[in-house]
């Protein structure tokens, strides 16, 4: 069992019409593709044109197996992409596609929790099939795009485009956000019981957010109804 | 042979038998309906010869020992067989805590198949009920390295809550005592003194009614269809018939059943259990205490009350 710590040691450029530069794909990141390599070996694992080792400083330590990311990663995409147990950690910003199907897969992100102390791009949860991502700041457009199940926690901001295509899951919002015209039910209210069986990573807000879940009936609503999806978007009442 | 307040406690041992066993954890929005719901699911549940399983709750739960902070009942359950405990928990599952307004079902054993490979199914069957609707939610949890399971089925109240599956382990059931003496009055107060004070005791369980067992059985029957029939040795209506184990001035008998998950917590009990009873009714009618066996040609697990007081 390893805590793995990744802090970053360069940023990426800014990504301007003028430097083209790409995102980079972040899905090998992952605590089962580290489990039994040297930390010399886990910095050479390739993010497209360059290596772990190019962008982070790699430490290990005892601990459940965890992968924590320090810095500012509004650049890595697919972040957790292919992760199926235990937890991702990024302590700062993540890029788009969080958690979701990276490499032209079908799926998403299949188990274990990813938590992000601020905020994230575009995408968050595309395609993601079982597991959680929690959200301590906002997310860009399309997050849950035609999310297969699982479950993302939003304490911020929500962009354009919420759920579009949601097929299942539960997707846990601070505040209801503008959701596209006849997709989802109207709200209907109710208890909440399995929030209490749901312990929020303590971070940011998190645990006061959940707390109110806990106490006071949520409203629901459930789509995508284009798509014949049985999704819930829950927010404290 | 010893004497506790004017009790004989005999230097006989009760005899017990490997069992299937497996605990849930039963809650409701009030304490009300949490118990609704696990008397019903403990309900019919005294004996194997008939029930399948001897269950029984085990202990009240306040809201901070419960998974989702409500009032509940932890509860034990024993088989003979994982395959009849398969059979019967889901089965009482559907028809008593499905049914039971605002309940929700946990698992009583934490682990998952890594920590125990045998399993019950709980929510695996019932999600069923949804028809579809059901949800699933899969979450971290101490002991399971893919997540805890549970299942959210939409009801008329809501949604019943229940969890995926539950550990199967081993237990030992017929762990016994007897209590005799000459008055009912003597041995229905040394009985319950005994049961209240083994209630709150974990990992065992009394299944009969109000813990007390006054059919006590032996093995075998005249009729070739009965492979136990009553224990003709301490009626005291066959005194006069039978080679009988009743003295000359005890008149009637009541048999305490224990079943637990381990040695020590049977043993624990019925020294907890006799003690009680010897405070409440010795030199009171309770004229001594001996327990059940079987040549102990049947079961491994023998509990000698000279060794369990001590």
């Amino acid at each position: 069992m390893t805590k793995w710590t990744l802090t970053q040691k360069q940023k990426p450029p800014e990504n301007k019409v003028e430097t083209c530069a790409e995102n980079i794909d972040a899905s090998p990141i992952d605590a089962k593709n580290f489990g039994d390599k040297s930390l010399a070996e886990i910095k050479k694992i390739s993010l497209g044109r360059q290596t772990i080792g190019d962008w982070f400083d790699v430490q290990d330590s005892d601990g459940p197996d965890t992968v924590e990311l320090r810095g500012d990663l509004r650049r890595f995409d697919h972040i957790g992409a292919a992760l199926s147990s235990g937890e991702l950690k990024v302590v700062g910003d993540a890029g788009n596609f969080l958690g979701g199907a990276a490499d032209g897969k079908r799926l998403g992100m299949s188990g274990g929790r990813i938590v992000i102390t601020g905020n994230v791009g575009d995408y968050a949860g595309h395609r993601m099939r079982r597991g959680e991502i929690w959200i301590c700041g906002n997310v860009g457009r399309f997050a849950a795009a035609h999310m297969v199940a699982g479950t993302i926690v939003i304490a911020g901001k929500i962009g354009h485009d919420f759920a579009i295509g949601m097929r299942r899951g539960s997707l846990i919002v601070s505040q209801m956000p503008i959701l596209a015209d006849g997709r989802f039910s109207d709200p209907v209210e109710s208890d909440f019981l399995i929030a209490s069986l749901i312990a929020p990573p303590e971070t940011g807000h998190l645990v006061e957010f959940w707390s109110r879940l806990q106490d006071q009936q949520v409203s629901t609503r459930r789509g995508d109804r284009a798509v014949g999806g049985q999704g819930e978007i829950v927010t404290p009442h | 042979m010893t004497i506790l307040n004017g009790v004989t406690i005999e230097s006989e041992f009760a005899e017990a038998f490997d069992m299937k066993a497996t605990r849930v954890i039963i809650t409701g929005h009030d304490r009300q309906w949490a118990l609704d719901a696990t008397m019903a699911m403990t309900g019919f549940g005294t004996s194997v010869i008939a029930c399948g399983i001897e269950t029984a709750i085990e202990r009240e739960l306040s809201p901070e020992e419960t998974p989702d902070g409500r009032p509940g009942f932890s509860v034990l359950a024993f088989a003979v067989s994982g395959s009849e405990l398969e059979k019967q928990i889901p089965r009482r599952v559907g028809q008593c805590v499905l049914t039971c307004p605002t309940s929700a079902l946990y698992a009583g054993i934490v682990g998952d198949k890594s920590m125990h490979p045998k399993r019950i199914p709980l929510g695996k069957t019932i999600r069923y009920f949804g028809d579809g609707n059901q949800i699933s939610k899969v979450t971290p949890a101490a002991g399971y390295a893919k997540g805890r399971r549970y299942w959210r089925i939409p009801v008329m109240d809501g949604e019943f809550v229940c969890e995926h599956d539950v550990a199967r382990i081993n237990g030992i059931g017929g762990g016994n005592f007897l209590l005799l003496g000459n008055s009912i009055e003597a041995i229905s107060k040394a009985c319950r003194a005994a049961v209240d004070a083994m209630r709150d005791l974990p990992d065992m369980i009394t299944p009969f009614p109000g813990g007390a067992a006054r059919s006590g059985s032996k093995v075998g029957s005249k009729y070739p269809a009965l492979f136990a029939s009553t224990n003709d040795a301490f009626c005291p209506t066959l005194r006069t018939m039978t080679p009988s184990l009743l003295r000359d001035d005890e008149t009637i008998a009541m048999e305490i059943v224990i079943d637990g998950l381990s040695f020590d917590a049977i043993a624990n009990s019925i020294k907890v259990g006799v003690t009680a009873a010897c405070k409440a009714a010795g030199g009171n009618g309770l004229l001594r205490v001996t327990a059940g066996n079987y040549g102990g040609k049947l079961g491994k697990h023998h509990f000698h009350l000279a060794e369990v007081m001590q």
